[in-house]
């Protein structure tokens, strides 16, 4: 293990690459420019216990309003809470960045975020998941840290789902570790170069109990490492494979395969020429 | 005799207006250094904002260093604060710019002002001298630079409107640009 860890180290250190802070799992502090439309479609696939593929569609339409304020839409579709693939709700997230400390290869953000769910399906799931399972509101913070070479990010929030087989809420605390690097190009020379990077996100999850509905309480932790191509300095694509380290969690896949596309379109509507 | 006077005064005609249109005075380019940034999908985005302004020309870009060259249209007036803004919207800061300007035989002293293209350029820091061809200088602003290297400036300096932060255009209305050789 001491092994393991010491060459991971070197490789880390050995490449001359610098931070990435485009995690695949969550948001960075950083906003997109303003007037950029970004649009994502992701899928994440797991194998469950008769063999069957469930599959989990999370489509993503992004706006950066000004350099402070940003805004998601989301749509929801899966089977994983069902024999049949259903349409699982709705979704808006907002983030508004309040700190910014810039330097030279190195920058420390702070940025508050929101989301707002709505799902018409009915699951029954001990799972607490505002985003394809229950509707629900989370508000949290996420700072995000680049050190030359290592790009930081701590995300926590705090999540009230209101199930759609009841009304009575019910809370979890959730937070996010995740490190990036840029493992190519080595040096950047033109937009048309492909970048490569790598991701490491240790995602957990704390269910609060509430004996008057059938949620228990529980726990869950996710590894989630990622390998990520930026093509033209425009698209990109996420390969992730979650694995869960500790679980307390009914109906909780514990491993699954997540693909994810993202395209960017800058100077979308206001500042076309 | 007479025609090689002739030929002479024509031959002279051609090398003023030539001369003239070379020493046009205008600014030549602007190389900003973006901070805060390191991905080439954050570049792209500086970028593709920059050439919305409609002064803008072409930007050209050092991925490595984040550093962007903007040359300018003839026709419309560059505007150094404009460009911070696009710089700013796509999330970064800047962290210098430096502008070469063609100067047609212009003396400045310390602390001295210029207009140049409808803005007030106020001279800190130099010696009294002759600008003349293509010659750099660096703005010296909030926002033009690292807030730490700002504050280390705006520390030195004796200049009241740098020490605190205010315009000092001779002209009311236009807006002032503390800059330096």
């Amino acid at each position: 293990m001491k092994y393991l860890a010491s060459i991971l180290l070197s490789v880390f250190f050995h490449f001359s690459g610098l931070a990435q802070e485009l995690f695949p799992m969550t948001e960075p502090a950083s906003n997109m420019a303003s007037d950029a439309l970004g649009l994502r479609l992701g899928i994440s696939n797991y194998q469950s216990n008769n063999y069957n593929i469930k599959s989990q569609i999370k489509s993503e339409v992004m706006y950066g309003i000004n350099a402070r304020w940003m805004f998601h839409i989301n749509g929801y579709f899966s089977d994983f809470y069902s024999k049949a693939f259903l349409f699982q709700g709705v979704g808006s997230y907002f983030k508004y960045r309040f700190l910014s400390m810039d330097s030279e290869h190195r920058h420390t953000r702070m940025a508050a975020f929101g989301r707002v769910t709505y799902n018409p399906t009915k699951n029954y799931t001990s799972d607490l998941n505002i985003e394809g399972a229950q509707s629900g509101l989370a508000a949290g913070l996420v700072i995000t840290q680049l050190l030359h070479r290592l790009a930081l990010s701590v995300t926590l929030n705090e999540t009230k789902a209101y199930s759609s087989t009841g009304i009575i809420p019910e809370n979890s605390f959730n937070y996010n570790l995740s490190a990036g690097y840029l493992i190519y190009p080595r040096k950047y020379t033109n937009y048309k170069q492909t970048n490569c990077n790598l991701y490491v996100e240790a995602m957990g999850k704390t269910i609060t109990a509430n004996p008057e509905n059938n949620f228990a309480a529980g726990s869950s932790l996710d590894i989630i490492p990622s390998i990520q191509f930026i093509f033209n300095s425009q698209t990109r694509l996420d390969i992730s494979y979650k694995r869960s380290v500790y679980n307390t969690i009914v109906y909780n896949a514990h491993q699954s395969i997540m693909v994810k596309v993202e395209h960017n379109i800058f100077n979308a509507f206001r500042n076309r020429k | 005799m007479k025609m090689k006077t002739l030929k002479k005064i024509i031959a002279l005609f051609f090398i003023l207006t030539i001369n003239s249109a070379i020493a046009n005075a205008q600014f030549v380019s602007v190389e900003i250094k973006a901070s805060g940034l390191t991905c080439s999908m954050c570049s792209n985005s500086i970028d593709k904002a920059l050439r919305t302004l409609t002064f803008v020309k072409e930007v050209t870009v050092n991925l490595q260093t984040t550093s962007f060259t903007v040359t300018f249209k003839t026709d419309a007036p560059v505007q150094l604060e404009d460009m911070k803004n696009k710089i700013e919207g796509a999330g970064f800061f800047v962290a210098g710019m430096t502008a070469t300007y063609h100067f047609n035989n212009q003396k400045i002293t310390n602390d001295s002002h210029l207009s140049i293209e409808k803005n007030d350029y106020h001279f800190v820091d130099v010696s009294e001298q002759i600008l003349n061809g293509d010659v750099a200088f660096k703005v010296m602003d909030k926002g033009y630079m690292l807030t730490k290297e700002y504050k280390k400036h705006k520390k030195k300096s004796a200049i009241p409107c740098i020490k605190n932060g205010t315009s000092c255009s001779p002209t009311a209305g236009t807006k002032t640009y503390h800059v330096t050789l």
